[in-house]
């Protein structure tokens, strides 16, 4: 009775480890569609604590699923973001606070239509540490805005992202390609045998699980 | 020694095998020195077997060798860059093995960045696969090094199983579940996956709970004794963090001590305790009379540390208030250091479900709202197990204080650490990486989440842990894959 509970339950989990990895992986991973031309150059603003931005003169591809930000942080506070056609707030998306690194990627609903001339705007909420808004300097004309208007240094960097169009199963091969460069040894083969043993590595698992467990 | 091999159960040896294969997937996974600091763990090894010494932090770069590895490998393009991909192209893939054909110095200039500080044992260790693969280019090199991380990471996988055996002695079935939870645990092989003296320093610890536990519940012996100051000495010599715990063995080897001679008589505070502390504290002594003597901080990152911690021209309320922030929600009475953060939340727990690469790879926002089910379900279970057996916690209080007193040591040693950077940088040590030491207590809650179902339904529990770490392991590989390869 009891080794029939343990296959029956070692048979769900897995299946539902397999129903989850293929539901993943016939999804599609996010790309760039656009990016705006300012170049993550260097720092053009630091602040410590809750901050606004806006910058204008951007560009919202349609069916963009999320946009990143290149905002740098160890503990990036809460961000929200906004975009703007005229006084119109089109599309909206957030992201807690915790997340780290030098971009941070915000999701919002996606539009039909591609946007000209929209205006992106973040607010930073009050975080542990500063935030580096990384792009390049320009004139006050056509710099991104603080919260009450003023000119920031310069033109922070932009990337629109959608759902690609092939699924990860579809590009498996370039991934595969891609895993046997720069590495040794170095071939697609590394992939296959990756692939093997993780299978190995779950059956040898699933074994172990029954023989004692039973 | 082949009959303490063979009393070993089948179940351990196979839990270390599956660690092994883990932390080798990772290695093949993780492109070469996309892992904190592992060029500066390479330059140490390196300096160590072409320059025959130890690195100084004052000293200059990498070899040339390695210089230009990192420059074709596209190092800091994609470092702390979660949009930066490594090379994927033929075409960059011959430039690099053109530039590694080439008569390239592998002699650096003196530094390891940083570390530099660390005590040499891991590095020299890994000075051996270094050689072996010393007439293939630089990455073979660090794929061989990377697997000698990944025969640690089974070592702490056998350890841990070992651990849960002294643990739970009347539990069999639940050792499999904590062992197997040890073993699979995608940040033991994404760490033992690189070159990197934490997957030492994990291995280390979880002997030392092993062999405390076994004293714990067998007796101590004088060998027990010996094999724990052997440990402690190995674990100084491996890394500088493993100060943390030291408090806390100590304290055990003195309650074990003082047990034992209730009934052998007070000659084993001579006998065991005394050889035992001395071996246990000869590295640190040495080591520090040696930095005494070359003017650096007698005991590097620990001294520093642990120095503000007990008066070092900070206040000691505000660094243990700041310390009690760095892991746990604020106090009413306390200044706030973390701003609005639940460091436990958003630091710890968030990190502990997924962070790799350069800190830079992670899971989308959703992951870790849903990860708190599991987590919290498992906690539950824990606690109900713990309520469960709390008569033989009763009479087990000396063995828990000894493992609550490592703990804190280590948590308190990371965070006065952490407290130094502080506030220009709040949370600079707020890596899981850093508490992986404790994992052996890891493989404890999730035994106990098990065996709080008891005999009928602890197994089926046992089983949805194991699958639920099999499937963290399988999905944090494919994050990594998607952050560098896609």
């Amino acid at each position: 009775m009891q080794m029939k509970r343990v296959v029956v339950a070692l048979a769900v989990g897995l299946a539902l480890v397999a129903v989850a990895l293929g539901v993943t992986l016939s999804r599609s991973p996010l790309v760039v569609v656009r990016a705006n031309p300012t170049l993550a150059n260097g720092v053009i603003a630091t602040t410590y604590s809750a901050a606004e931005a806006c910058q204008g003169g951007e560009t919202l591809p349609a069916g963009t699923s999320a946009i990143r930000l290149t905002l740098a942080s160890d503990i990036g506070p809460r961000v929200g973001l906004r975009v703007l056609s005229g006084a119109r707030v089109v599309t909206i998306g957030a992201v807690g606070d915790g997340w780290t690194g030098g971009s941070v990627t915000v999701p919002v609903r996606p539009l039909a239509h591609t946007l000209a001339n929209v205006r992106i705007c973040f607010k930073l909420g009050r975080g542990a540490e500063s935030v580096e808004i990384v792009g390049v300097q320009t004139s006050p004309r056509v710099a991104a805005k603080g919260s009450e208007g003023e000119a920031l240094p310069g033109r922070f960097k932009i990337e629109y992202m959608r759902a690609g169009p092939s699924s990860w199963w579809s590009i498996a091969k370039t991934v595969a390609r891609h895993m046997g460069l720069g590495h040794a040894p170095s071939g697609t083969w590394i992939a296959l045998l990756l692939l093997a043993l993780m299978g190995a590595l779950v059956a040898t698992a699933s074994w172990l699980t029954v023989r004692e467990l039973r | 020694m082949r009959r303490a091999f063979a009393r070993i159960p089948t179940a351990a040896w196979v839990c270390a095998a599956l660690a092994f294969v883990n932390a080798a997937c990772w290695s093949l996974i993780t492109p070469p020195f996309q892992s904190p600091d592992e060029p500066d763990h390479f330059a140490y090894v390196q300096l160590l077997a072409e320059n025959h010494r130890l690195p100084s932090q004052s000293l200059g770069g990498y070899s040339q060798e390695e210089t230009l590895a990192l420059t074709d490998l596209r190092n800091s393009q994609v470092r702390f860059r979660p949009e930066g991909r490594p090379i994927s192209s033929v075409a960059q893939q011959h430039a690099l093995q053109r530039d590694l054909a080439r008569p390239l110095s592998r002699k650096g200039s003196g530094g390891a960045g940083l570390a530099s500080t660390e005590p040499p044992l891991y590095y020299a260790l890994e000075t051996i696969p270094y050689a072996l693969a010393s007439s293939g280019s630089i990455l073979d090199q660090l794929e061989l090094m990377r697997l000698l991380s990944a025969v640690m990471g089974a070592l702490t996988a056998l350890f841990a199983f070992l651990f849960l055996r002294e643990l739970l002695p009347g539990a069999r079935w639940a050792w499999t579940v904590g062992g197997l939870g040890v073993a699979l645990f995608p940040l033991l092989g994404f760490v033992s996956g690189v070159v990197n003296p934490d997957a030492m320093l994990f291995a280390v610890s979880t002997a030392l709970f092993y062999c405390l536990a076994r004293a714990f519940h067998r007796g101590l012996t004088r060998r027990s004794a010996i094999a724990i100051g052997v440990l402690m000495a190995v674990g100084f010599l491996t890394k500088l963090n493993f100060a943390g715990l030291a408090p806390g063995a100590t304290l055990g080897l003195i309650l074990l001590t003082r047990r034992e001679a209730r009934t052998v008589g007070r000659a084993v505070y001579y006998r065991y305790l005394a050889p035992a502390l001395l071996i246990a504290f000869s590295p640190g002594i040495l080591y520090g009379l040696v930095n005494l003597f070359s003017n650096h901080s007698t005991f590097g990152i620990a001294s520093s540390g642990l120095g503000s911690l007990f008066g070092g021209g900070h206040s000691s309320s505000s660094e243990l208030s700041y310390i009690w922030q760095f892991y746990l929600p604020r106090l009413p009475w306390m200044h706030s250091d973390f701003g609005g953060i639940f460091t436990t939340r958003q630091l710890w727990f968030k990190y502990l479900v997924g962070l790799y690469g350069w800190s830079d790879t992670v899971f989308a926002g959703w992951v870790y709202n849903v990860a708190l089910i599991p987590a919290g379900l498992i906690a539950t279970l824990c606690v109900l197990g713990l309520v469960k057996g709390r008569a033989a916690l009763r009479s087990r209080l000396e063995e828990l204080a000894t493992y609550a007193t490592m703990a804190v040591g280590l948590l308190v040693l990371v965070g006065s650490a952490a407290y130094l950077e502080f506030p220009a940088k709040p949370a600079s040590f707020a890596e899981p990486r850093y508490i992986l030491p404790l994992i052996a207590l890891w493989g404890g809650v999730l035994a106990l989440a098990a065996r709080a179902g008891g005999r009928r339904w602890g197994p089926v529990i046992g089983v949805a842990i194991v699958v639920l770490v099999l499937a963290h392991d399988l999905f944090s590989q494919l994050q990594v894959i998607s952050r560098y390869y896609s």
